[in-house]
């Protein structure tokens, strides 16, 4: 389905509306041009006809001019009053912050301003004297205003000309058409609110898979040995690996996992990565590897599905095009780039993809790569202990349930956003909008925290029910797949069937809505116990019967309530 | 010598950027018969001012000069320079050359 956004602007942004719309590199995007110089207007006024239509995203592009009069006395070197401007700010944002409840997502782009505008030249920087300095200090106000605001996205503007070259502003196009910039700044945006799109539907790529030679170092470590391979060293090839393992480890470190595919003797390899003094990167940082002399793309395949990921999480870099080409071919959810020949180019191509882009930043995310890393550690015991059952019953697994709050708002719409696999409706819903849902009619919504004895997995699991009379109907059915498999499931089930139970629910009914993604949650409710009722795929269960929660498992209640 | 291939290339370069802002079926042929202002034009006046600016940075990159074409004189002229492809592919060898 297309992406529908309204651009509401002081300039003309009718070519970004055609970079939108006519990339074909892009998603589908419908783009509609609100009244062009009215933004506080269109901000303001929710019964403005632009509003009839129903937008996913709203893009609010102004010039700093156009919006605080102020800043427009300081152009000309009049005198200006900063808090007055910073008040004016403060309006704009407002303003900016209203449209919250007409649109799901808005994007603002910062304030630049053009090269050529050189205010009192060396002093354009002074503080509250040169223009930069201030527009500096009112972008600065703008993200302090939206930091609240997990819906709103203050892009980085300034990229966009910078990548664009001196052409970013051109006057020609604003005197013939009042367009602000070139075609290319319009590109980078696009690209840009594309990325956030996707991140607020959970489309970031999450697991980055890497070939070892000539990749993480320079040359065969297998013809090699360690100790000759090209990595750091007062080298500029050497270092530039260094710092390609840097902006991995960046990356790992706010969330993304990293896995290792490798045609290599696993021995050696594991041994560089052991004792090699200037590797960035060790064993640890890895939640997963295939390193053997088998198909990349069978043991992409296996790698993935052991971390419980969907191939469209994943990301293929590897410098062979032959193995890049078979992965492509074999594997095409799989984001394959075509990686750059030179290593001096590897840092700066990996710092440019934009798979990566997050719209909310939790502590889950930031502990994610760890809690992956311990994982492996769980599936080392699952093969020592044997059965499924003693598995569990060793892990020690500990499920706190609580309410969904304002502290839990951000990683629960994420959850909401991200989780595909065990997703019984798949609905797709923003912190404003689980508010509201939850707010309104006899409604519930629970919230799963699970821990075990290699460590904690934080928020991962969601059950929502609505009352009506005495049905109750478990809408939402949500959990990582990180905790899949180990009966939190049906420790969540018992939660939701306890509470329906104790408002006197006579009938607990859940329908599943099938996506291509979802299966797994249908396998687990036909064995949960619950009637299936295959024609509309609805699973219900009896009021008068208690739901049982996993033995092996110990339930805390009411961890955020006290 | 600047040839007059030389501007018929640029200036196809440069409908190459002004179609990929167009929609599929709203693109125009790199042919020198095709009338991109006044009636019967294929580029609506947004369209224009972008073919304008392309031509104008193809030809700062190709032939190292910084030009204004759609200045007053060109405005004045009795024969349209923006009519036509062919026209503006002379226009711009006049003023180049």
């Amino acid at each position: 389905m297309a992406n529908k956004i309204i651009l509401i602007s002081d300039f003309n942004l009718s070519n970004f509306a055609a970079c939108l719309v006519n990339d074909d590199a892009l998603a589908q995007t419908e783009a509609a041009l609100a009244p062009f110089g009215q933004v506080m207007q269109i901000l303001m006024d929710s019964s403005a006809a632009c509003w009839q239509d129903k937008y996913d995203c709203a893009v609010i592009w102004t010039r700093p001019e156009a919006v605080v009069e102020s800043f427009s006395h300081l152009l000309m070197n009049e005198p200006f009053d900063k808090q007055e401007l910073m008040k004016e700010i403060d309006a704009y944002a407002q303003a900016v912050k209203a449209v919250s409840s007409r649109v799901g997502t808005i994007i603002v782009p910062t304030w630049v301003a053009p090269a050529y505008q050189r205010s009192f030249g060396p002093m354009d920087m002074k503080y509250d004297l040169g223009v930069s300095n201030i527009l500096m200090q009112m972008n600065l106000r703008l993200a302090q205003s939206f930091s609240g605001s997990a819906n709103i996205h203050l892009l980085n503007a300034q990229r966009w000309v910078e990548n664009s070259g001196k052409n970013a502003f051109n006057p020609k196009l604003w005197y013939m058409g009042k367009i602000m910039f070139d075609n290319e700044v319009f590109r980078e945006a696009a690209r840009d609110v594309e990325a956030v799109l996707k991140a607020v539907a959970g489309l970031s790529r999450k697991l980055i898979i890497l070939d070892l030679d000539d990749i993480l170092w320079g040359g065969v470590v297998g013809d090699l040995g360690w100790e000759n391979i090209v990595l750091g060293g007062h080298d500029p090839i050497g270092e530039a690996y260094v710092d390609f393992q840097k902006t991995l480890k960046s990356l790992s470190n706010r969330g993304i996992l990293l896995g290792i595919v490798s045609k290599n003797e696993e021995g050696i390899a594991l041994e560089a990565i052991k004792n090699h003094p200037e590797m960035v990167l060790r064993r640890d940082d890895f939640a997963g590897l295939r390193i053997n002399w088998q198909d990349k793309a069978k043991n992409i395949l296996e790698l993935v599905s052991g971390l419980n990921l969907g191939l469209e999480s994943a990301v293929f870099i590897d410098d062979s095009p032959l193995e890049r080409a078979r992965v492509r071919e074999a594997l095409p959810q799989v984001l394959v780039p075509d990686w750059p020949e030179h290593p001096l180019l590897y840092k700066s191509f990996l710092s440019g993809l934009r798979c990566f882009d997050m719209a909310t930043f939790t502590e889950e995310d930031a502990a994610r790569s760890k809690m992956y890393v311990q994982e492996a550690s769980r599936r080392s015991l699952q093969a020592q202990v044997g059965s499924l059952d003693e598995w569990i019953k060793n892990l020690n697994i500990k499920v706190a349930v609580g309410q969904l709050l304002e502290n839990n708002l951000t990683r629960t719409a994420q959850l909401f956003n991200k989780t595909n696999q065990m997703n019984l409706a798949t609905r797709r819903l923003l912190e404003d909008e689980l508010l509201r849902w939850q707010g309104s009619g006899s409604r519930k919504i629970f919230v799963f925290k699970v821990s075990d004895k290699f460590g904690d997995y934080g928020l991962t699991g969601i059950t929502s029910l609505q009352m009506d009379g005495n049905k109750a109907e478990i809408v939402d059915f949500i959990l990582s797949c990180r905790v899949m498999g180990r009966q939190v499931e049906k420790t969540m089930l018992h939660v939701a069937v306890k509470y329906a139970r104790s408002l006197g629910a006579e009938r607990i009914k859940a329908r599943y809505i099938p996506t291509e993604k979802n299966k797994p949650c249908l396998d687990f409710w036909k064995n949960s116990g619950f009637e299936f009722d295959k024609s509309n795929f609805i699973f219900s269960w009896r009021g008068d019967k208690i739901y049982l929660a996993s033995q092996w498992i110990t339930l805390e209640e009411g961890f955020n309530e006290r | 010598m600047v040839l007059i291939n030389e501007i018929t290339e640029l200036v196809f370069r440069a409908i190459d950027e002004v179609n990929s802002l167009l929609p599929k079926d709203g693109r125009i042929d790199k042919d020198m018969s095709v009338i991109i202002s006044g009636s019967g034009a294929a580029l609506d006046s947004l369209a224009l001012v972008n073919l304008v600016v392309a031509v104008e940075q193809e030809i700062e990159k190709s032939l190292g000069k910084s030009i204004v074409l759609a200045d007053e004189r060109a405005m004045k002229l009795e024969n349209n320079p923006f009519r036509s492809i062919k026209s503006l592919v002379d226009y711009i060898y006049e003023v180049v050359r």
